[in-house]
């Protein structure tokens, strides 16, 4: 099992529980294709980013253990949580910038303006800088997790599993 | 990385001397003392005793869970005093196989891959070795009763079946040595008769060595040696299972299954 696909299996199980970091990652989005402030958008994503990723390893301490128990090496596991933030990011930053740019379309037409061509140009350098500022927020948490005490995450009690 | 030979043969586990303790504010708790234990390939060797006396603290030492404080273990000739993290994970992955008290499956994959995970973890697989490791998993889940949950994720499964999934993910590597925290706690009936059958199997086919911690008095019957532990020590009650002990308490197909006792001698010292 690749941490990618570890990763993607997460997310796709998971991803109700990541909501405020898609809706963080869709507001910065859309607010950088409608042109605010690239400083704020980035902060909002990054600050979700890595508290998305903080939050999951804490609650997640007893499966990160097992894991590393298991033979995932510390590099891997943090292969696998930036993966989990770069998806939960682009699958927040897509219907962002879809929103953007239905936004930008209307306000320029209720002004009696006619946007330029937009292009691919802009959401493609939207949806690097985003996932670029995902991968660097999460990287903290991310390490920290990766360095947690395996026998203590282990010695945990399950939420569900223990009935 | 040291290794020793003891009398041309190498043991497969040996602890001398281990301690173990931990720090808590001021005080200092004396989880494991001057444990000394030898396992050889194709023992069981059962650890019984209260609970919070050490049992758990045991097995997370001899599965390179955590260090020792004080103390000497040998894991297959290899002396893991001088390990660093990542040595000591290579030769976990390498040499054992470990069912967890919670049996620690991963919620988001099914039963098949939560067994099939140590060996996609150890390396890449080409497509012809997945296909075979798939078919590993399969039978051994069908061997613990579980061929009807393949495809179920922990969530789905009860605990029994939970621990029996733990129980075939241990034993996937055919690792040489496997760590069993009360590996049979959940189970009854017949599902207990096909995981010791299974642990006998291994056993006699594979001279896997077994440590196990275990409350139960099926298990302990059919262990090669039993130790007792309490306040963190290799108590006096510790004792060598006669052979003629180790004898079937569930059915024919046990008997079958059932290794006789170890000819090892026993190398316990308290």
């Amino acid at each position: 099992m690749t941490p990618a696909r570890l990763a993607l299996r997460t997310v796709r199980r998971g991803w109700p529980r990541a909501w405020a970091a898609l809706l963080a990652s869709a507001g910065a989005a859309c607010m950088l294709e409608l042109g605010a402030g690239w400083f704020t958008a980035l902060s909002l994503a990054g600050c979700a980013s890595a508290a998305h990723v903080a939050l999951q390893t804490l609650a997640r301490r007893r499966e990160l253990a097992t894991l590393r128990a298991l033979g995932m090496s510390a590099a891997a596991l943090v292969w696998m949580l930036e993966l989990e933030a770069l998806w939960i990011t682009c699958g927040g930053a897509l219907p962002g910038l879809v929103v953007g740019a239905i936004g930008a379309w209307g306000s320029g037409r209720s002004i009696g303006t006619f946007l330029p061509e937009p292009g691919l140009l802009l959401p493609l350098a939207v949806l690097l800088a985003l996932a670029a500022t995902c991968l660097l927020a999460a990287l903290a948490p991310a390490i920290r997790a990766s360095r947690h005490d395996v026998a203590g995450g282990l010695a945990l009690l399950p939420p569900h599993q223990d009935g | 990385m040291h290794t020793e030979a003891r009398g041309g043969a190498v043991a497969l586990l040996s602890l001398s001397g281990i301690h173990k303790h931990y720090r808590h504010g001021g005080s200092c708790v004396h989880a494991l003392c001057d444990i000394h234990l030898q396992v050889d390939a194709g023992e069981m060797v059962a650890v019984c005793g209260p609970s919070g006396h050490g049992k758990t603290t045991l097995t997370n030492v001899i599965g390179l869970l955590e260090p020792a404080s004080a103390g000497r273990l040998l894991l297959d000739g290899v002396d893991v005093a001088g390990l660093d993290a990542g040595e000591r994970a290579a030769l976990r992955a390498r040499t054992l196989g470990a069912v967890y008290q919670c049996f620690q499956l991963i919620p988001v994959l099914t039963a098949r891959d939560n067994v099939l995970l140590p060996l996609l973890l150890a390396r890449r697989l080409t497509r012809p070795e997945r296909a075979d490791a798939a078919a590993l998993a399969t039978e051994l889940l069908a061997r613990v009763g579980l061929a009807a949950h393949l495809h179920h994720r922990p969530a789905r499964l009860d605990p029994g079946q939970c621990q029996r999934v733990a129980i075939a993910r241990a034993l996937i590597t055919r690792s040489r040595l496997v760590v069993a925290d009360e590996p049979t706690s959940r189970l009854d009936g017949s599902a207990l008769r096909m995981v010791l059958e299974l642990f006998a199997a291994c056993q006699r086919e594979q001279g896997t060595a077994f440590v196990i911690t275990t409350r139960d008095q099926r298990q302990l019957m059919r262990a090669s040696r039993t130790l007792q532990l309490s306040d963190g020590r290799i108590g006096a009650r510790q004792a060598d299972l006669p052979r003629h002990m180790v004898r079937p308490v569930v059915g024919d197909t046990v008997r079958d299954a059932v290794r006789p006792a170890s000819p090892h001698a026993a190398r316990v010292g308290a």
